[in-house]
């Protein structure tokens, strides 16, 4: 699917494809390559080459121009559409040595959100999107135990380019990449940038970090790691 | 003010660089984070006989090239360095050093959303900037913003078959504010403003926690229509504030308490910018999907 959605397609238009296609490449043997003055829509049947250049109101897609500099968007077959729903079954962060089935995770009755039961899996946020859905997936998991490290303890060390795998149960690989990691009193959660509405398939991975209040038996942040969909895979 | 037109552009210029005085007054913080920051645009073709058209959008890292945008395209968002851009529309094949039909200059605030739209018939096309706001609806909610781009429609009420008038007086090429509206699905009518004929009907679904927009689209021999287009998707609930996950077994002895704490803002993601090709993958999916999601029917 290309960046530019055809949410009608024109009959014309793949008849008008080819016919572009036989003109480019016609255009390219005559020309060598050079630049073209300005390329006149194929198959546009009136034959005046007059000084008109491309106009607004063709019927005909034209051949894209030769723009140095630019990178070209929008053509067909360079990506991979985010998937429909499905769970998330399984989550591998390579770099950190994270590999864990996920929990399904809803709310508390206090209106927090359920964290795992195990100090060794994480979970999943399951009143969001599930990860390759636009919008932001949400996995959890404990920084440790009350004896020692647990599945997030080394979340701390993800940079910005780090991957995140998520296998799904439709059988689909996911491939996140991270953007950027914050740690966030839990005073102040920004729960709008964790759960609010994201424009395209998010990933935030969160775990706690900071001090710890022994009073409270808490720790003081949270620290949220944020990624967007980069692949997928079956 | 949510939009510029291209006649405007000295205002909007002016406008800019005022924004841009504002702003640089803020703390080092500030600046630093908006040194770093993002914003996220994409573009959509709404002139109904402007046919296809070759898009130039040009921010501070990325120039990009949309060639043969076509009637109703809707690009995926995708981010660059927030900041000065420039959007330009020509004939599609014509030459980048030929004049633009269309030209926007602008400032793209790090953290917001953005959406750039031709509209007007070809001979007066105008580019208009519109701003898309990605706050949270209310808990169980969708928010919906609808814009007028039909040619010669006179201004309309947007009403819900029940009645609930949702924005009066709506006109080219403006934008309404949001609306929140529950999770469903709604007949929606554009009615002459002030009166009760209705002159575009459609259904419009929305789920939960959903941003959408609804383009008036028409006129030049295009049916008249309500075309919606997703904006983004959130959670259906969020939970209320921090996530308990330690229970303090690692906080003491091995660690000191305050420890490795290298998580101010991880580097400005030079991977993540420059692997802005990534972005744009997933920016391109993005649009797509989310609208094929939107049941809609004239």
């Amino acid at each position: 699917m290309g960046a530019v959605r055809r949410p009608r397609r024109i009959p014309a238009a793949s008849r008008a494809t080819a016919a572009v296609a036989v003109a480019a490449l016609a255009a390219l043997l005559a020309l060598g390559g050079c630049a073209r003055g300005g390329a006149q829509p194929a198959g546009s049947g009136t034959a005046a080459p007059g000084p008109a250049g491309p106009r607004l109101g063709a019927d005909l897609p034209a051949t894209p121009p030769q723009a140095p500099g630019f990178e070209v968007a929008g053509l067909p077959g360079q990506l991979t559409p985010p998937g429909p729903s499905s769970p998330p079954l399984r989550l591998t962060i390579p770099s950190i040595g994270v590999t864990t089935r996920l929990l399904r995770l809803g709310l508390e009755a206090d209106g927090s959100m359920q964290v795992p039961v195990a100090f060794d899996r994480a979970g999943w946020f399951a009143k969001g999107p599930t990860p390759g859905q636009v919008g932001p997936a949400v996995i959890a998991g404990h920084v440790d135990s009350r004896t020692g490290p647990a599945v997030f303890y080394r979340l701390r060390e993800l940079r910005a380019g780090d991957t995140v795998q998520v296998e799904r149960a439709d059988g689909t690989r996911l491939r996140f990449v991270v953007e950027d990691a914050r740690r966030y009193p839990k005073t102040s959660f920004p729960t709008a940038a964790v759960f609010g509405p994201a424009p395209w398939a998010a990933l935030r991975l969160v775990t706690c970090g900071g001090d710890f209040d022994r009073s409270a038996r808490s720790y003081r942040d949270n620290l949220v790691v944020f990624a967007h969909l980069a692949g997928v895979s079956r | 003010m949510e939009e510029l037109l291209v006649r405007r552009r000295r205002i909007a210029t002016l406008a800019a660089a005022l924004a841009v005085c504002v702003l640089a007054v803020p703390t080092i913080a500030r600046a630093q984070a908006r040194q770093q920051g993002r914003a996220m645009v994409r573009v959509a073709h709404f002139s109904p006989d402007a046919s296809y058209v070759d898009v130039y959008m040009v921010s501070l890292n990325r120039k990009q090239l949309f060639p043969n945008v076509f009637y109703k395209s809707v690009s995926s968002y995708w981010a660059v360095s927030a900041g000065a851009f420039t959007y330009e529309v020509r004939p599609a094949g014509a030459t980048p050093e030929s004049d633009p039909v269309i030209q926007v200059k602008g400032s793209l605030q790090a953290g917001k959303a953005y959406t750039v739209v031709a509209v007007g018939p070809k001979e007066r096309l105008q580019g208009v900037l519109l701003r898309d706001d990605m706050t949270p609806p209310a808990a169980g909610m969708a928010k919906v913003r609808f814009l007028d781009a039909a040619l010669n429609l006179p201004p309309v009420d947007i009403a819900l078959s029940g009645g609930r008038v949702l924005s009066s007086g709506v006109d080219f090429p403006k934008p309404t504010r949001y609306a929140q509206l529950a999770s469903g699905s709604y007949q929606v009518q554009a009615r002459r403003a002030g009166g009760r004929s209705v002159l575009v009907d459609g259904k419009v679904a929305v789920r939960p926690g959903t941003v959408t927009s609804v383009a008036l689209l028409g006129g030049a021999g295009k049916p008249r229509e309500l075309f919606a287009f997703g904006d983004a998707a959130g959670s259906r609930a969020a939970p209320s504030g921090g996530i308990r996950t330690g229970a303090g077994g690692t906080a003491t002895s091995s660690s000191p308490p305050a420890a490795p704490v290298p998580l101010a803002p991880v580097r400005p993601a030079p991977a993540a910018l420059a692997g802005g090709g990534l972005l744009t993958l997933l920016a391109l999916c993005v649009a797509a999907a989310v609208a094929r999601r939107l049941r809609f029917s004239a």
